[in-house]
């Protein structure tokens, strides 16, 4: 029961969350690269410290991010992959957890609801996030009953 | 688990956002002005944020046009940006139009938002047939504060 619950939850949140961005890639690049302190961090851990540089590197994570949280979604749904779709959402919302952590900024929701995230403030993105943190750690840990463990 | 599997996510996630990135690719060669960017009211000229003029600029055929006066310009400029102050716009012109007509796209800017003198040297280049023109409305400052590439006798 626990897993099904799990499977479905984390399946929908982040189906709706990957449509939300897909619907609109151009203003989730852009509330990624203008509207939080990522940019700058990322130029801070380059080498180079080229902020020009980092704008390349998060428009390619930007990309992929939302067809990975769509393939990870479906995939939960359809009984596809469970196991390891759960440890990818893990690792997703691990990162999203701490950056809501260390930049505690109202701007720092452009990874989950765009369309949504002014509504709330910083801290309930990491009590959300270690919410699905956990379904997904059991998810990967258990993946999903067999028959004979059900009965 | 198993290696296989996440293989196969990463590849179809992967997949999916290289075909998102080539169709919004050929949309864009297809309508050189996004129908997503907002445009400067009243006028059909695109108005960039930071990172599409930093694209932009990665282009050679993207040609950076300072409305500064000329003193600001030596100062410090955006590297490879033209000068063609406002106060000047007529007399300058002349000169610069055959770079202005080579470039695919002309990006304009001055000091800041605050300043106009962008948002009328566009104007003027629209009304003269430069439909490639557009506007980088925060300009000089916030390309200073990004640390992109500038050059000039104070940078």
């Amino acid at each position: 029961m626990v897993a099904l619950v799990s499977r479905y939850l984390l399946g929908v949140v982040f189906l709706m969350a990957a449509v939300s961005k897909i619907i609109n890639l151009h203003d989730f690049e852009n509330q990624v690269l203008l509207h939080s302190p990522l940019p700058g961090a990322v130029a801070k851990l380059l080498p180079s410290g080229d902020i020009s540089l980092s704008f390349s590197v998060i428009r390619i994570v930007g990309l992929i991010l939302p067809w990975l949280e769509l393939t990870c979604g479906l995939c939960l749904i359809l009984r596809r992959a469970v196991r390891e779709s759960a440890a990818i959402i893990a690792l997703l919302l691990t990162l999203f957890i701490a950056q809501a952590l260390v930049f505690r900024s109202d701007d720092c929701h452009c990874f989950f609801f765009p369309t949504l995230a002014p509504t709330f403030s910083w801290w309930w993105h990491p009590v959300r996030d270690t919410l699905l943190l956990s379904c997904s750690l059991y998810l990967a840990r258990k993946g999903i009953p067999k028959m004979s463990e059900t009965r | 688990m198993r290696v296989r599997n996440f293989l196969h996510i990463l590849a179809v996630s992967a997949a999916l956002a290289g075909y998102s990135a080539w169709v919004s690719s050929r949309g864009e060669k297809e309508s050189p002005v996004s129908a997503q960017a907002d445009n400067f009211p009243g006028t059909d000229i695109p108005l960039l944020n930071v990172a599409e003029a930093e694209a932009l600029w990665r282009k050679s055929s993207t040609l950076f046009v300072d409305v500064r006066p000329h003193p600001d310009y030596e100062f410090g400029h955006i590297q490879g940006a033209i000068n063609l102050p406002e106060e000047e716009f007529d007399t300058c012109f002349t000169a610069l139009k055959p770079q202005l007509e080579q470039a695919e796209a002309i990006v304009v800017y001055c000091k800041n938002a605050d300043c106009g003198k962008s948002y009328w040297c566009a104007l003027g280049l629209r009304k003269r047939g430069f439909r490639q023109v557009r506007i980088y409305p925060h300009g000089w400052y916030e390309w200073c504060e990004y640390k992109l590439s500038i050059t000039g006798q104070g940078s």
